[in-house]
């Protein structure tokens, strides 16, 4: 059950506009990037200098990354990065992104979901989702939607804001449930 | 029976047809020059039911998008989580009408 409310915690926070979500404010730019072996203070400082926002770093965040980025939203980056390396996001009263650690433990990893599909309806993807997050996620308005998806180990949160992102969709709470609206 | 005979003799050394031979005649001219045209209207027909039948039964084409817009890949020690998404908008077709 504690799971369970946690991830739900995680993907609301992850996709949802609401104040409380501290990546919310970040630009919706995409952004392309490689990186090899780049340690992960440099890649928040990398963030700091695209979003214009300031980022303070806990003297935890340590160790390193290699990143490939095509078009991709630095808010998706940061959720993979957190659920990465265990990170947590929070804003402070000035704005600032504050960036802790989590602890690193196995039974806290996030729903992680492999899958691969050409041109299939967006409400197929979020079924596969929903069972990997063991939780209702719907689409509303997104009929006329198909997807291409393919993922390796990707958090469930990461691969559902990615999709909204794309498709110009916002990602709403509807009770225990989440609902893409596109 | 001998009226039909004589008939027919009267045809043969005059040219003149027998009574009903010449409708005979002229209804089996119509049959066998109908038969093309009957063929001609059935053969369209059929063609263009098949023609209707492949129309509406077609899949729906797909949007000429690329098939992936975003790329994602992030290792990190013996992490890597790789996401990559592309969305295409289905066009309206008239079966949606």
């Amino acid at each position: 059950m504690f799971d369970k409310l946690t991830l739900f915690a995680v993907l609301s926070a992850a996709v949802s506009p609401s104040a409380d979500d501290p990546l919310a404010s970040l630009p919706k730019e995409r952004i392309d990037l490689e990186l090899a072996d780049a340690p992960v203070r440099d890649v928040m400082k990398l963030v700091q200098d695209i979003s214009g926002q300031p980022v303070t770093l806990d003297d935890c965040v340590e160790g390193t990354l290699s990143l490939k980025l095509d078009a991709v939203t630095l808010r998706s980056l940061l959720v993979v990065i957190g659920d990465t390396l265990s990170l947590t996001y929070a804003r402070s009263e000035d704005g600032a992104l504050l960036v802790g650690c989590d602890e690193p433990r196995p039974d806290r990893k996030h729903a992680r979901v492999d899958m691969a599909v050409v041109a299939v309806p967006l409400s197929d993807v979020l079924g596969t989702l929903s069972d990997a997050a063991d939780m209702p996620i719907t689409a509303s308005g997104c009929e006329d939607v198909l997807v291409d998806v393919s993922t390796s180990n990707a958090p469930v949160s990461a691969v559902l804001h990615t999709i909204a992102s794309q498709a110009s969709a916002t990602v709403e709470r509807d009770g225990n449930a989440l609902q893409i609206r596109c | 029976m001998n009226d039909e005979r004589d008939a027919f003799r009267a045809w043969l050394d005059q040219g003149t047809p027998p009574p009903g031979a010449q409708a005979r005649d002229a209804e089996d001219a119509w049959s066998s020059r109908g038969r093309p045209v009957r063929r001609a209207v059935l053969m369209t027909g059929a063609l263009a039911a098949a023609v209707a039948l492949w129309w509406f039964s077609r899949p729906t084409p797909l949007p000429a998008t690329p098939e992936y817009q975003t790329r994602l890949l992030v290792s990190a020690a013996d992490d890597e989580v790789r996401i990559d998404v592309g969305v295409r908008r289905r066009p309206p077709t008239d079966r949606d009408d």
